[in-house]
Protein backbone atom coordinates (compact mmCIF):
# COMPACT_ATOMS: atom_id res chain seq x y z
CA UNK A 1 0.00 0.00 0.00
CA UNK A 2 2.08 2.36 1.10
CA UNK A 3 5.09 1.10 -1.64
CA UNK A 4 1.73 1.92 -4.00
CA UNK A 5 1.25 5.14 -2.37
CA UNK A 6 4.69 6.08 -2.74
CA UNK A 7 5.49 5.62 -6.72
CA UNK A 8 2.05 7.18 -7.55
CA UNK A 9 3.49 10.24 -5.77
CA UNK A 10 6.53 10.27 -7.84
CA UNK A 11 4.94 8.91 -10.74
CA UNK A 12 2.92 12.72 -10.95
CA UNK A 13 6.60 14.07 -10.37
CA UNK A 14 7.98 12.55 -13.42
CA UNK A 15 4.89 13.40 -15.43
CA UNK A 16 5.70 16.87 -15.00
CA UNK A 17 9.36 16.97 -16.02
CA UNK A 18 8.20 14.65 -18.56
CA UNK A 19 11.15 15.56 -21.27
CA UNK A 20 14.79 14.44 -20.22
CA UNK A 21 17.48 17.55 -21.35
CA UNK A 22 21.05 18.02 -20.45
CA UNK A 23 19.59 20.77 -18.50
CA UNK A 24 17.44 19.03 -16.52
CA UNK A 25 20.73 16.54 -14.82
CA UNK A 26 21.44 16.74 -11.50
CA UNK A 27 24.96 18.66 -10.73
CA UNK A 28 26.54 15.43 -9.50
CA UNK A 29 26.10 13.73 -12.86
CA UNK A 30 27.14 17.04 -15.16
CA UNK A 31 29.90 16.97 -13.30
CA UNK A 32 30.66 13.35 -14.27
CA UNK A 33 30.37 14.21 -17.77
CA UNK A 34 32.26 17.29 -17.89
CA UNK A 35 35.59 14.77 -16.35
CA UNK A 36 35.55 13.58 -20.12
CA UNK A 37 35.64 16.82 -21.66
CA UNK A 38 39.33 18.50 -22.62
CA UNK A 39 39.96 22.13 -21.66
CA UNK A 40 38.65 23.38 -25.22
CA UNK A 41 35.07 21.66 -24.87
CA UNK A 42 34.86 22.43 -21.67
CA UNK A 43 35.62 26.30 -22.45
CA UNK A 44 32.95 26.33 -25.24
CA UNK A 45 30.18 24.59 -22.76
CA UNK A 46 31.12 27.11 -20.23
CA UNK A 47 30.24 29.37 -22.30
CA UNK A 48 26.50 28.09 -23.03
CA UNK A 49 24.79 29.73 -20.16
CA UNK A 50 25.09 30.57 -16.17
CA UNK A 51 24.62 27.12 -14.57
CA UNK A 52 27.38 25.40 -16.73
CA UNK A 53 30.09 28.44 -16.73
CA UNK A 54 29.54 27.88 -12.34
CA UNK A 55 29.67 24.28 -12.54
CA UNK A 56 32.36 23.91 -15.07
CA UNK A 57 34.70 26.17 -13.43
CA UNK A 58 36.46 23.37 -10.53
CA UNK A 59 37.66 20.84 -13.21
CA UNK A 60 38.65 24.04 -15.69
CA UNK A 61 41.35 24.81 -13.08
CA UNK A 62 42.51 20.69 -12.82
CA UNK A 63 43.05 20.88 -16.71
CA UNK A 64 44.46 24.36 -16.29
CA UNK A 65 46.72 22.67 -13.88
CA UNK A 66 47.58 19.65 -15.65
CA UNK A 67 51.83 18.96 -15.70
CA UNK A 68 51.67 18.88 -19.77
CA UNK A 69 49.74 22.20 -20.35
CA UNK A 70 51.65 24.89 -21.52
CA UNK A 71 51.58 28.36 -22.06
CA UNK A 72 54.34 29.76 -24.02
CA UNK A 73 55.24 33.01 -24.23
CA UNK A 74 57.38 34.37 -28.05
CA UNK A 75 59.27 37.21 -27.51
CA UNK A 76 61.32 38.94 -29.85
CA UNK A 77 63.81 41.71 -30.62
CA UNK A 78 64.61 42.77 -34.26
CA UNK A 79 63.40 39.78 -35.29
CA UNK A 80 67.25 38.40 -34.36
CA UNK A 81 66.17 37.40 -30.95
CA UNK A 82 63.57 35.05 -30.49
CA UNK A 83 63.87 33.71 -27.01
CA UNK A 84 60.50 31.70 -25.98
CA UNK A 85 59.88 31.06 -22.54
CA UNK A 86 57.29 27.98 -21.16
CA UNK A 87 54.98 28.96 -18.29
CA UNK A 88 53.02 26.55 -16.13
CA UNK A 89 49.54 27.18 -14.21
CA UNK A 90 50.16 28.10 -11.10
CA UNK A 91 47.29 28.99 -8.94
CA UNK A 92 43.61 30.39 -9.16
CA UNK A 93 43.51 34.17 -7.31
CA UNK A 94 40.30 34.17 -5.85
CA UNK A 95 39.86 38.01 -5.09
CA UNK A 96 40.80 38.44 -8.65
CA UNK A 97 39.08 35.79 -10.50
CA UNK A 98 41.94 35.29 -12.35
CA UNK A 99 44.60 32.08 -13.42
CA UNK A 100 48.05 32.74 -12.24
CA UNK A 101 50.56 31.17 -14.16
CA UNK A 102 54.76 31.22 -13.50
CA UNK A 103 57.78 30.22 -15.61
CA UNK A 104 58.77 27.19 -15.40
CA UNK A 105 62.05 28.04 -15.09
CA UNK A 106 64.04 31.44 -13.66
CA UNK A 107 65.80 31.68 -16.78
CA UNK A 108 66.77 35.49 -17.79
CA UNK A 109 66.25 36.55 -21.55
CA UNK A 110 69.24 38.83 -23.13
CA UNK A 111 68.51 42.13 -25.22
CA UNK A 112 70.07 44.96 -25.97
CA UNK A 113 69.58 48.67 -25.17
CA UNK A 114 70.57 50.21 -27.75
CA UNK A 115 69.23 53.38 -29.52
CA UNK A 116 69.52 51.96 -33.18
CA UNK A 117 67.83 48.75 -32.06
CA UNK A 118 64.04 48.60 -31.56
CA UNK A 119 62.81 47.39 -28.06
CA UNK A 120 61.84 43.76 -27.14
CA UNK A 121 57.96 42.91 -28.18
CA UNK A 122 56.19 40.37 -26.42
CA UNK A 123 54.69 38.86 -29.75
CA UNK A 124 52.95 35.98 -29.41
CA UNK A 125 51.32 33.44 -26.28
CA UNK A 126 49.99 30.16 -27.12
CA UNK A 127 48.29 27.47 -25.23
CA UNK A 128 50.23 23.91 -25.93
CA UNK A 129 49.16 20.48 -24.29
CA UNK A 130 50.88 16.99 -24.93
CA UNK A 131 51.80 16.16 -28.57
CA UNK A 132 50.35 15.19 -31.67
CA UNK A 133 50.38 12.46 -34.21
CA UNK A 134 53.49 13.77 -35.33
CA UNK A 135 55.43 14.09 -32.18
CA UNK A 136 55.21 17.88 -32.55
CA UNK A 137 53.81 19.65 -29.50
CA UNK A 138 50.38 19.92 -29.99
CA UNK A 139 48.93 23.45 -29.81
CA UNK A 140 45.24 24.30 -28.33
CA UNK A 141 45.54 27.99 -29.11
CA UNK A 142 48.00 29.66 -31.71
CA UNK A 143 48.16 33.23 -30.54
CA UNK A 144 46.31 34.59 -27.94
CA UNK A 145 47.24 37.99 -28.54
CA UNK A 146 45.92 40.32 -30.68
CA UNK A 147 48.61 42.82 -31.36
CA UNK A 148 52.29 42.86 -29.98
CA UNK A 149 53.51 44.74 -27.02
CA UNK A 150 57.11 46.08 -26.31
CA UNK A 151 58.76 45.97 -23.16
CA UNK A 152 60.26 48.62 -21.72
CA UNK A 153 64.16 47.73 -20.91
CA UNK A 154 66.29 50.61 -20.67
CA UNK A 155 65.65 50.98 -16.82
CA UNK A 156 66.05 48.55 -14.64
CA UNK A 157 63.34 47.41 -12.28
CA UNK A 158 60.69 45.14 -12.03
CA UNK A 159 57.43 46.05 -14.73
CA UNK A 160 54.02 45.38 -14.71
CA UNK A 161 52.15 45.47 -17.89
CA UNK A 162 48.28 45.63 -18.09
CA UNK A 163 46.69 45.16 -21.24
CA UNK A 164 43.42 44.01 -23.11
CA UNK A 165 42.13 41.07 -25.22
CA UNK A 166 38.64 41.24 -26.73
CA UNK A 167 36.52 37.71 -26.83
CA UNK A 168 33.59 36.43 -28.27
CA UNK A 169 31.69 35.14 -24.92
CA UNK A 170 29.08 35.39 -22.16
CA UNK A 171 26.61 35.98 -25.30
CA UNK A 172 28.94 38.76 -26.79
CA UNK A 173 30.50 39.11 -29.40
CA UNK A 174 32.80 42.04 -28.20
CA UNK A 175 34.17 41.42 -24.47
CA UNK A 176 37.41 43.01 -23.06
CA UNK A 177 39.44 41.31 -20.86
CA UNK A 178 42.61 42.31 -18.97
CA UNK A 179 45.29 40.37 -18.43
CA UNK A 180 48.56 41.43 -17.19
CA UNK A 181 52.13 40.09 -16.80
CA UNK A 182 55.34 41.21 -14.82
CA UNK A 183 58.55 41.54 -15.46
CA UNK A 184 62.14 42.53 -14.08
CA UNK A 185 65.04 43.93 -16.03
CA UNK A 186 68.58 43.60 -14.77
CA UNK A 187 71.67 44.85 -15.80
CA UNK A 188 74.43 42.82 -17.89
CA UNK A 189 76.41 40.81 -15.76
CA UNK A 190 80.41 41.94 -15.47
CA UNK A 191 81.97 39.68 -18.18
CA UNK A 192 79.23 41.00 -20.93
CA UNK A 193 79.77 44.44 -19.43
CA UNK A 194 83.51 44.49 -20.31
CA UNK A 195 82.39 43.28 -23.79
CA UNK A 196 79.67 45.12 -25.03
CA UNK A 197 79.17 47.51 -22.19
CA UNK A 198 76.10 48.85 -20.50
CA UNK A 199 74.13 48.03 -23.44
CA UNK A 200 72.91 44.19 -22.14
CA UNK A 201 69.90 43.70 -20.21
CA UNK A 202 68.88 40.39 -18.53
CA UNK A 203 64.92 39.98 -18.70
CA UNK A 204 63.08 37.49 -16.54
CA UNK A 205 59.26 37.10 -16.47
CA UNK A 206 57.46 36.91 -13.19
CA UNK A 207 54.04 36.21 -13.49
CA UNK A 208 51.33 36.29 -15.95
CA UNK A 209 47.47 36.43 -15.20
CA UNK A 210 44.31 36.78 -17.10
CA UNK A 211 40.84 35.39 -16.48
CA UNK A 212 39.07 32.03 -17.71
CA UNK A 213 37.61 34.17 -20.48
CA UNK A 214 41.07 35.07 -22.15
CA UNK A 215 41.02 31.43 -23.56
CA UNK A 216 37.83 32.20 -25.32
CA UNK A 217 37.42 32.65 -29.26
CA UNK A 218 39.02 36.00 -30.60
CA UNK A 219 36.59 38.49 -31.29
CA UNK A 220 37.49 39.95 -35.05
CA UNK A 221 38.52 43.06 -35.80
CA UNK A 222 35.35 44.06 -37.54
CA UNK A 223 33.31 42.93 -34.09
CA UNK A 224 36.25 45.15 -32.31
CA UNK A 225 35.55 48.16 -34.50
CA UNK A 226 31.57 47.84 -33.70
CA UNK A 227 32.26 47.54 -30.20
CA UNK A 228 34.17 50.58 -30.16
CA UNK A 229 31.34 51.94 -31.90
CA UNK A 230 28.80 50.75 -29.43
CA UNK A 231 31.05 52.15 -26.40
CA UNK A 232 31.17 55.37 -28.78
CA UNK A 233 27.20 55.09 -28.92
CA UNK A 234 27.38 54.71 -24.70
CA UNK A 235 28.81 58.11 -24.78
CA UNK A 236 25.61 59.55 -26.66
CA UNK A 237 23.53 58.18 -24.07
CA UNK A 238 25.08 60.67 -21.62
CA UNK A 239 24.23 63.10 -24.11
CA UNK A 240 20.82 61.93 -24.29
CA UNK A 241 20.51 61.69 -20.22
CA UNK A 242 21.27 65.85 -20.88
CA UNK A 243 18.21 65.73 -22.51
CA UNK A 244 16.18 64.39 -20.70
CA UNK A 245 17.10 67.18 -17.71
CA UNK A 246 16.51 69.47 -20.35
CA UNK A 247 13.02 68.26 -20.97
CA UNK A 248 12.16 68.38 -17.17
CA UNK A 249 13.80 72.00 -17.37
CA UNK A 250 11.51 72.92 -20.45
CA UNK A 251 8.43 71.26 -17.98
CA UNK A 252 9.20 73.42 -15.10
CA UNK A 253 9.44 76.32 -17.96
CA UNK A 254 6.12 75.15 -19.18
CA UNK A 255 4.30 74.45 -15.68
CA UNK A 256 5.67 78.33 -14.63
CA UNK A 257 4.11 80.04 -17.75
CA UNK A 258 0.59 77.95 -16.69
CA UNK A 259 0.75 79.98 -13.17
CA UNK A 260 1.48 82.43 -15.48
CA UNK A 261 -1.37 82.38 -17.63
CA UNK A 262 -3.68 81.49 -14.60
CA UNK A 263 -2.60 84.62 -12.88
CA UNK A 264 -3.41 86.72 -16.15
CA UNK A 265 -6.86 84.77 -16.22
CA UNK A 266 -7.57 85.85 -12.66
CA UNK A 267 -6.35 89.49 -13.46
CA UNK A 268 -8.90 89.60 -16.32
CA UNK A 269 -11.51 87.69 -13.87
CA UNK A 270 -10.85 90.52 -11.56
CA UNK A 271 -11.04 92.95 -14.30
CA UNK A 272 -14.34 91.62 -15.26
CA UNK A 273 -15.91 91.72 -12.10
CA UNK A 274 -14.94 95.25 -11.47
CA UNK A 275 -16.29 96.46 -14.59
CA UNK B 1 24.52 -23.51 -10.71
CA UNK B 2 21.07 -24.04 -12.90
CA UNK B 3 19.29 -23.67 -9.52
CA UNK B 4 21.03 -20.67 -8.83
CA UNK B 5 20.41 -19.55 -12.61
CA UNK B 6 16.82 -20.21 -12.30
CA UNK B 7 16.33 -17.74 -9.52
CA UNK B 8 14.06 -14.84 -10.23
CA UNK B 9 12.66 -11.47 -9.12
CA UNK B 10 10.59 -9.69 -9.77
CA UNK B 11 11.28 -5.55 -10.57
CA UNK B 12 8.49 -3.08 -10.81
CA UNK B 13 8.23 -0.14 -12.75
CA UNK B 14 7.09 3.78 -11.70
CA UNK B 15 3.98 3.00 -14.09
CA UNK B 16 3.18 -0.57 -12.50
CA UNK B 17 4.72 -2.59 -15.26
CA UNK B 18 6.35 -5.75 -13.63
CA UNK B 19 9.44 -7.83 -14.79
CA UNK B 20 10.68 -10.90 -14.07
CA UNK B 21 14.78 -10.74 -13.95
CA UNK B 22 17.30 -13.55 -13.27
CA UNK B 23 18.98 -12.40 -10.06
CA UNK B 24 22.57 -12.56 -11.63
CA UNK B 25 20.89 -9.80 -14.47
CA UNK B 26 19.54 -7.73 -11.75
CA UNK B 27 23.11 -7.69 -9.94
CA UNK B 28 24.20 -5.65 -12.19
CA UNK B 29 22.83 -3.15 -10.41
CA UNK B 30 24.68 -2.84 -6.43
CA UNK B 31 21.16 -1.25 -5.56
CA UNK B 32 19.23 -4.32 -6.53
CA UNK B 33 22.11 -6.57 -5.51
CA UNK B 34 22.56 -4.96 -1.97
CA UNK B 35 18.91 -5.09 -1.83
CA UNK B 36 18.34 -8.98 -2.99
CA UNK B 37 21.33 -9.64 -0.29
CA UNK B 38 19.22 -8.04 2.41
CA UNK B 39 15.99 -9.57 1.94
CA UNK B 40 17.20 -12.66 0.78
CA UNK B 41 14.98 -14.20 -1.85
CA UNK B 42 11.08 -13.03 -2.24
CA UNK B 43 8.14 -13.35 -4.36
CA UNK B 44 7.23 -9.69 -3.73
CA UNK B 45 7.79 -7.21 -6.85
CA UNK B 46 10.65 -4.44 -6.00
CA UNK B 47 9.15 -1.02 -6.53
CA UNK B 48 11.53 1.31 -8.91
CA UNK B 49 9.74 4.48 -8.23
CA UNK B 50 11.94 6.57 -10.41
CA UNK B 51 12.23 4.43 -13.20
CA UNK B 52 9.62 4.00 -16.08
CA UNK B 53 8.59 1.26 -18.35
CA UNK B 54 10.64 2.11 -21.24
CA UNK B 55 13.89 2.89 -19.55
CA UNK B 56 13.94 0.18 -17.33
CA UNK B 57 13.29 -2.31 -20.49
CA UNK B 58 16.63 -0.58 -21.68
CA UNK B 59 18.25 -0.76 -18.84
CA UNK B 60 17.40 -4.48 -18.42
CA UNK B 61 18.49 -5.27 -21.58
CA UNK B 62 21.98 -3.62 -21.03
CA UNK B 63 22.09 -5.94 -17.64
CA UNK B 64 21.33 -9.16 -19.73
CA UNK B 65 24.28 -8.23 -22.33
CA UNK B 66 26.99 -7.86 -19.16
CA UNK B 67 25.44 -10.18 -16.83
CA UNK B 68 28.43 -12.29 -17.54
CA UNK B 69 31.18 -9.52 -17.48
CA UNK B 70 33.59 -9.01 -14.31
CA UNK B 71 31.88 -6.59 -11.36
CA UNK B 72 33.72 -3.68 -11.62
CA UNK B 73 37.04 -3.17 -8.96
CA UNK B 74 36.78 -0.97 -6.16
CA UNK B 75 36.43 2.74 -7.48
CA UNK B 76 39.43 3.98 -9.12
CA UNK B 77 38.14 7.39 -10.70
CA UNK B 78 41.90 7.78 -12.92
CA UNK B 79 41.66 4.71 -14.40
CA UNK B 80 37.73 5.21 -15.16
CA UNK B 81 38.30 8.91 -16.60
CA UNK B 82 41.82 7.71 -19.00
CA UNK B 83 39.39 4.65 -20.60
CA UNK B 84 37.55 6.90 -22.91
CA UNK B 85 37.01 4.26 -25.43
CA UNK B 86 33.36 2.87 -25.77
CA UNK B 87 32.94 -0.75 -27.31
CA UNK B 88 30.57 -1.14 -30.56
CA UNK B 89 28.22 -2.93 -28.66
CA UNK B 90 27.75 -0.17 -26.04
CA UNK B 91 27.64 2.11 -29.30
CA UNK B 92 24.86 0.77 -30.51
CA UNK B 93 23.06 0.63 -27.55
CA UNK B 94 23.33 4.02 -26.70
CA UNK B 95 22.14 5.95 -30.36
CA UNK B 96 19.02 6.30 -28.56
CA UNK B 97 17.02 9.86 -28.83
CA UNK B 98 18.57 12.63 -26.19
CA UNK B 99 15.82 12.29 -23.71
CA UNK B 100 16.23 8.45 -23.51
CA UNK B 101 20.08 8.70 -23.08
CA UNK B 102 19.24 10.84 -20.33
CA UNK B 103 17.00 8.81 -18.84
CA UNK B 104 18.94 5.60 -18.64
CA UNK B 105 22.24 8.24 -17.11
CA UNK B 106 19.68 8.37 -14.37
CA UNK B 107 18.42 4.93 -13.74
CA UNK B 108 21.87 3.80 -13.77
CA UNK B 109 22.90 6.45 -11.37
CA UNK B 110 19.68 5.57 -9.31
CA UNK B 111 20.47 1.64 -9.71
CA UNK B 112 23.82 2.43 -9.05
CA UNK B 113 25.07 0.68 -12.31
CA UNK B 114 28.48 2.29 -12.75
CA UNK B 115 29.78 0.75 -16.07
CA UNK B 116 26.65 1.84 -17.73
CA UNK B 117 26.40 5.62 -15.53
CA UNK B 118 30.18 5.91 -17.21
CA UNK B 119 29.50 5.40 -20.91
CA UNK B 120 26.38 7.44 -20.83
CA UNK B 121 27.99 9.83 -19.59
CA UNK B 122 30.87 9.56 -22.54
CA UNK B 123 28.29 9.32 -25.00
CA UNK B 124 26.77 12.97 -23.74
CA UNK B 125 30.55 14.56 -23.34
CA UNK B 126 31.60 12.93 -27.11
CA UNK B 127 28.29 14.86 -28.11
CA UNK B 128 29.75 18.07 -26.67
CA UNK B 129 33.31 17.69 -27.95
CA UNK B 130 34.41 19.67 -30.75
CA UNK B 131 31.17 21.82 -30.77
CA UNK B 132 31.36 25.74 -30.02
CA UNK B 133 28.85 27.04 -27.51
CA UNK B 134 26.14 27.92 -30.34
CA UNK B 135 26.48 24.64 -31.68
CA UNK B 136 26.27 23.30 -28.29
CA UNK B 137 23.30 25.23 -26.78
CA UNK B 138 21.30 24.26 -30.49
CA UNK B 139 22.39 20.49 -29.85
CA UNK B 140 20.67 20.22 -26.27
CA UNK B 141 18.20 22.84 -26.28
CA UNK B 142 20.20 25.32 -23.84
CA UNK B 143 19.27 29.05 -23.53
CA UNK B 144 21.54 31.78 -23.40
CA UNK B 145 21.18 33.97 -20.24
CA UNK B 146 24.14 35.59 -20.04
CA UNK B 147 22.36 39.03 -20.13
CA UNK B 148 23.86 42.28 -21.93
CA UNK B 149 23.57 43.96 -18.29
CA UNK B 150 26.45 41.37 -17.62
CA UNK B 151 28.10 42.53 -21.05
CA UNK B 152 27.81 45.75 -19.87
CA UNK B 153 29.46 44.60 -16.39
CA UNK B 154 32.37 43.42 -17.72
CA UNK B 155 33.13 46.15 -19.94
CA UNK B 156 33.13 48.45 -16.91
CA UNK B 157 35.57 46.15 -14.77
CA UNK B 158 37.62 46.18 -17.82
CA UNK B 159 38.04 50.07 -18.23
CA UNK B 160 40.49 50.90 -16.13
CA UNK B 161 42.65 48.47 -18.02
CA UNK B 162 43.30 50.48 -20.76
CA UNK B 163 45.74 49.47 -23.69
CA UNK B 164 48.86 51.45 -23.29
Amino acid sequence: MIHKLISSRINKNSSISSITSLISLPNEILLLIFESLDIISLLALSDTCRRFNALSYTRLLSLFASPDLTLKFSLNQEYKWQPQVDLSFSHFDADTQNLVFKPKSQTALTFYNSAVLRKPNLCNISLIQGINENGEPRSLKENLLQKSYSLSIKPIGTFQQIHKVYRRGKGTKHMPLSYTFSYTVSPPTEESLSKTGNRERLITLIEFSCPVGFFYPQATTAQKIIGNLFGRRRGKKKVKKLSTTTLIDSKIHLDKSCEQTSEIARALELMVVNI
Amino acid sequence: MSASEAKKITLKSCDDIEFKVDIRVASRSILLKNMIEDVGETDQSIPLPNVNERVLKKVLEWCEHHKDDPQPAIEDSDTRRRNTEIDDWNKKFLEVEQDMLFEIILAANYLDIKQLLDIGCKTVANMIKGKTPEQIRETFNIQNDFTPEEEEQIRKENEWAEDR
